[in-house]
C-alpha cells in the first residue's frame, strides 16, 4: 500500500494532549474528534502529564515544546529512559511553534518519534499519525539515546560511514568500537 | 521489551499501531474533511482566544517598554503569548496572523539576543497583528502580504541574526 493510500482507526485509541495553551488543546481535540477518535485526555501542565502518563492507559502522546516552560523534550527524553513506566514505548508527537536551531536538536534527540511544526495542519496530523502506525521505527535503548531511530530511511549509514559509532566512541572514551553492539546499527525495518 | 541494558535496537509493537491499522469506519479523505470541518466550528472561539491574547500582548509590550534593556519578565511573557498566537492562526487560515506573529517572535528573540529593547518595533508588530486577525481581514484583505511582511522584516533585520537562530 502507498503512503499517501495509508489509513487508520483511531476510535480505540487513548490520547493524551499535554499543551498548556487551552487553544492548542481545544484545537488539537477538535481534528482528533473529526479523525473519528473517542478517547482524548487533556494535561494543561507538566506536572498533570507526567501523572497521566504514570496511571498508564495512553496511546499516543501529543507534547507541546513549551509544556513547563520548554521542558517538553525533557520530559519525553525521561519517559524513554524510565525503564519501567508503563508508557516508555508509546509513540510521541512533539508540537512547537517558534524555535531556534538549538530547539530543533533538543526535539531531534528527545525521543519523539515525530516533530510537528505549529500552526497544525489537518492533513499534516493525519499523515503524521499514519506514518506512526504504518512505519514503525526501532527503537533505540542506549545511554546515548532512548527513543525511535532518528534515521528515516533503512538505507544504512548516510555515505556507509557509520557514524553513531564515533558518536558512542566520544561519549564513552573507555569503550573500544570493537566493543559497540551489532545490533544497535541501523537494520532494515523489513528484516527485523 | 528491550532491556536497558542490551543497547538493542527492534521494533517495539505498541497498542497504538494495532489499533490503528484496523479497517478504518472512513476514508482517509472524509477523516481529513472531518477533521477540517471541526477546526471551522471552532473559529468563533479562535476568535475571541486571539482577542484576549492580544490583549495581554498588548499589556505586555507596554510594561516592558519601561524597561531598557531585555531579557526581563514582561518581554519574555510577551514572547510566550505571541508564540501562542502564532500556533493558532495558519490552523484557521488566518495565515497573516502566524506571519506576523512568527515575525514579532523573532524580533523578540533577536532582542533579547542582542540585549536591546525597541517598543516602536514591537508596538508596530502588534498593531499589525490587529489589523490581520479579523475576520474581515481573512475575507477581503489577506491578498498580497509582501509589503506589509517587508516593513516588518526591516524592523526585524534591524538587529543581527543570532547564533542558532530561527528554524
Amino acid at each position: 500500500m502507498a503512503r499517501a493510500d495509508w489509513q487508520i482507526n483511531l476510535a480505540q485509541v487513548n490520547f493524551l494532549v499535554a499543551d498548556e495553551n487551552e487553544g492548542g488543546r481545544r484545537v488539537m481535540q477538535s481534528i482528533l474528534q473529526g479523525f473519528g477518535a473517542i478517547y482524548i485526555h487533556h494535561a494543561a501542565s507538566l506536572q498533570a502529564a507526567q501523572d497521566r502518563l504514570l496511571f498508564g492507559g495512553i496511546d499516543v502522546l501529543i507534547c507541546d515544546y513549551f509544556l513547563g516552560n520548554g521542558q517538553g523534550p525533557e520530559f519525553i527524553r525521561d519517559l524513554r529512559r524510565a525503564v519501567s513506566h508503563p508508557s516508555r514505548y508509546i509513540p510521541v508527537l512533539i508540537t512547537c511553534g517558534h524555535l531556534t536551531a538549538r530547539d530543533v536538536g533538543r526535539c531531534r534527540d528527545s525521543g519523539a518519534n515525530l516533530v510537528m511544526i505549529k500552526p497544525v495542519s489537518v492533513k499534516a496530523l493525519y499523515e503524521r499519525l499514519a506514518v506512526i502506525a504504518h512505519r514503525p521505527r526501532p527503537f533505540v535503548d542506549h545511554e546515548v539515546y532512548a527513543g525511535p531511530c532518528r534515521r528515516f530511511k533503512a538505507d544504512g549509514a548516510p555515505n556507509h560511514i557509520e557514524r553513531r559509532m564515533r558518536e558512542v566512541a566520544a561519549a564513552s572514551a573507555s569503550a573500544s568500537v570493537q566493543a559497540y553492539p551489532k545490533e544497535f546499527r541501523q537494520v532494515p525495518v523489513s528484516r527485523l | 521489551m528491550p532491556d536497558n541494558k542490551t543497547n538493542t535496537a527492534r521494533i517495539v509493537p505498541t497498542r497504538f499501531s494495532q489499533m490503528a491499522k484496523q479497517k478504518p469506519a472512513m476514508s482517509r479523505n472524509d477523516a481529513i474533511l472531518a477533521g477540517q470541518s471541526a477546526v471551522t466550528e471552532l473559529e468563533p472561539e479562535y476568535l475571541e482566544w486571539t482577542d484576549g491574547l492580544l490583549r495581554e500582548l498588548w499589556a505586555a509590550v507596554d510594561a516592558s517598554a519601561g524597561h531598557e534593556a531585555f531579557p526581563n519578565p514582561n518581554g519574555e511573557k510577551a514572547y510566550d503569548l505571541a508564540n501562542q498566537i502564532r500556533n493558532l492562526g495558519a490552523t484557521f487560515e488566518y495565515d497573516a496572523v502566524t506571519h506576523v506573529a512568527d515575525s514579532f517572535c523573532e524580533l523578540m528573540h533577536r532582542l533579547t539576543e542582542a540585549r536591546r529593547n525597541d517598543p516602536h518595533a514591537m508596538q508596530t508588530h502588534l498593531k499589525a497583528l490587529r489589523l490581520v486577525s479579523t475576520p474581515d481581514f481573512k475575507r477581503d484583505g489577506s491578498g498580497d502580504l509582501t509589503p506589509l511582511m517587508d516593513a516588518l522584516r526591516q524592523l526585524v533585520d534591524h538587529y543581527p541574526e543570532p547564533t542558532g537562530s530561527a528554524a
